[in-house]
């Protein structure tokens, strides 16, 4: 009874010894094969075409991101934007993000030559806004009026797009993003030279009034990006 | 002018195609251009707006970097010099730009590539423009920095060791913003002449690719 338990014990320390070389090279292994995706770190340019905000004026940015990568699935962008809107003719919007995004491939994922990686985007930003109008007379005043207001508002955005690798370290970049904003919203109004409300696309002698008003629905706005990365380190190396 | 500008454009654009379809007949063992390769230029650049009639010129200036895979990364700015046969609308209008370029392989000396470029313009509405004679009490005329985009097309040849000829064409869009209506910064930029290059990396010596005279 005792060597017959003795037995069964060597054999099961043996055993548990083998697993645990077992596992300890398949720990090895997934070490050595961890996708060469991981790790990367991106530079890149960004232009911006801000779309169908509430009041559906188009404005036009440029700004800059970087890109690191935790997994091969999984990508983050770190992102500054600033865009400039017309708004009729009569005054303009200037709007600055600061934000990040996840980014997960559900299909492709391979960073290589030719390839094309779609992904599903979303994330948060920190959102300044500030919106002046061109300046004008009113009647009996000698010096021009301008009116201007700003705020700062945090945002969240969600969307896709897709990467295209013009190289194995260069990728082209296209994606939407509807960013829906957390705060007041910025509201302008066109009144003509006595004081009364008109179109917007109204111009003449029009100009604007801005309010910035508690929201009763989120202001959002659709932002089209294209942008150029560069891989420029590895850290999982 | 502008009949010029869409010409050349068409021209390059057939070069390219050209270019790109020998792709799968050679293996481009004499091609020049390599990663490493450093290429910068100044010349005179001109530029036709066109949402008015007019020609503009600049002091142009840009960098290439090659990287590997037919990619380079680049930056140019242009300083502007003035403004010919239009209204004076601009006191200022400097641009700078930041981007990449894809080059289309060749087997040669020649380097025909395509880029994308988002930048800033630095300008400043002229107060002295006929344009602006009713805004004279209105207006700064403040500078104000804006948006631009701008895509490009173009062709190097490298002659020898360190010089270059060379021919781009910039389509750039933006809106200079003030305190008045917003100006269009709609434009077709020029630039052509000599540039210079520098082998960059270690494989190289004194700046210059090793088997090439």
């Amino acid at each position: 009874m005792k060597k017959v338990f003795l037995i069964t014990c060597s054999l099961f320390f043996t055993f548990c010894a083998i697993g645990q070389k077992g596992e300890g090279d398949q720990k090895k292994k997934e070490k050595k094969d961890k996708p060469v995706e991981v790790g990367q770190f991106q530079l890149g340019m960004r232009s911006t075409v801000s779309l169908f905000d509430h009041q559906a004026y188009p404005g036009l940015g440029y700004g800059a991101q970087f890109r690191l990568r935790p997994s091969k699935r999984l990508n983050t962008e770190w992102y500054l934007d600033y865009i400039k809107t017309d708004i009729s003719g009569l005054g303009q919007r200037e709007t600055a993000h600061i934000g990040w995004s996840v980014m997960f491939y559900p299909f492709n994922a391979e960073v290589k030559k030719g390839s094309i990686t779609p992904y599903i985007i979303g994330g948060h930003c920190f959102d300044y806004a500030k919106v002046t109008s061109n300046s004008y007379f009113v009647p009996l005043s000698t010096s021009p009026i301008q009116n201007s207001v700003k705020r700062w508002s945090t945002a969240v955005q969600m969307g896709m797009g897709a990467n295209f690798y013009i190289s194995d370290k260069v990728d082209l970049s296209l994606s939407g993003q509807y960013m829906s904003h957390i705060g007041n919203e910025l509201h302008v109004d066109v009144l003509n030279h006595h004081g009364e409300e008109v179109g917007y696309d109204d111009a003449g002698e029009n100009h604007l009034i801005i309010n910035e008003e508690p929201s009763k629905v989120l202001e959002g706005h659709l932002l089209l990006t294209l942008s150029m990365n560069i891989r420029i380190a590895d850290f999982s190396k | 002018m502008r009949h010029l500008f869409i010409i050349v454009a068409c021209f390059f654009s057939l070069c390219l195609i050209a270019q790109d379809n020998t792709r799968y007949t050679t293996d481009f063992s004499n091609r020049y251009v390599d990663n490493g390769l450093l290429r910068f230029q100044g010349n005179l650049a001109f530029g036709a707006p066109l949402t008015r009639k007019a020609t503009n010129m600049y002091f142009a200036g840009d960098v290439d970097y090659y990287v590997k895979g037919n990619v380079s990364v680049n930056g140019g700015i242009f300083y502007f010099a003035g403004e010919y046969g239009g209204k004076d609308v601009f006191k200022q209008n400097n641009s700078l730009f930041a981007g990449f370029s894809y080059h289309f392989p060749t087997d040669n000396h020649l380097d025909p590539y395509i880029g994308i470029q988002p930048g800033v313009a630095l300008s400043q509405l002229n107060s002295e423009s006929p344009l602006f004679v009713n805004d004279v009490e209105l207006s700064s005329f403040k500078a104000t920095v804006n948006p631009l985009f701008s895509i490009n097309a173009g062709m190097n040849f490298f002659a020898n060791k360190y010089f270059n000829v060379f021919v781009n064409v910039k389509y750039q869009r933006g809106k200079h913003f003030s305190d008045i209506p917003a100006q269009s910064l709609e434009e077709l930029k020029l630039t052509l002449g000599l540039g210079y290059m520098l082998w960059t990396g270690k494989k190289y010596f004194n700046f210059r690719k090793p088997d090439i005279e």
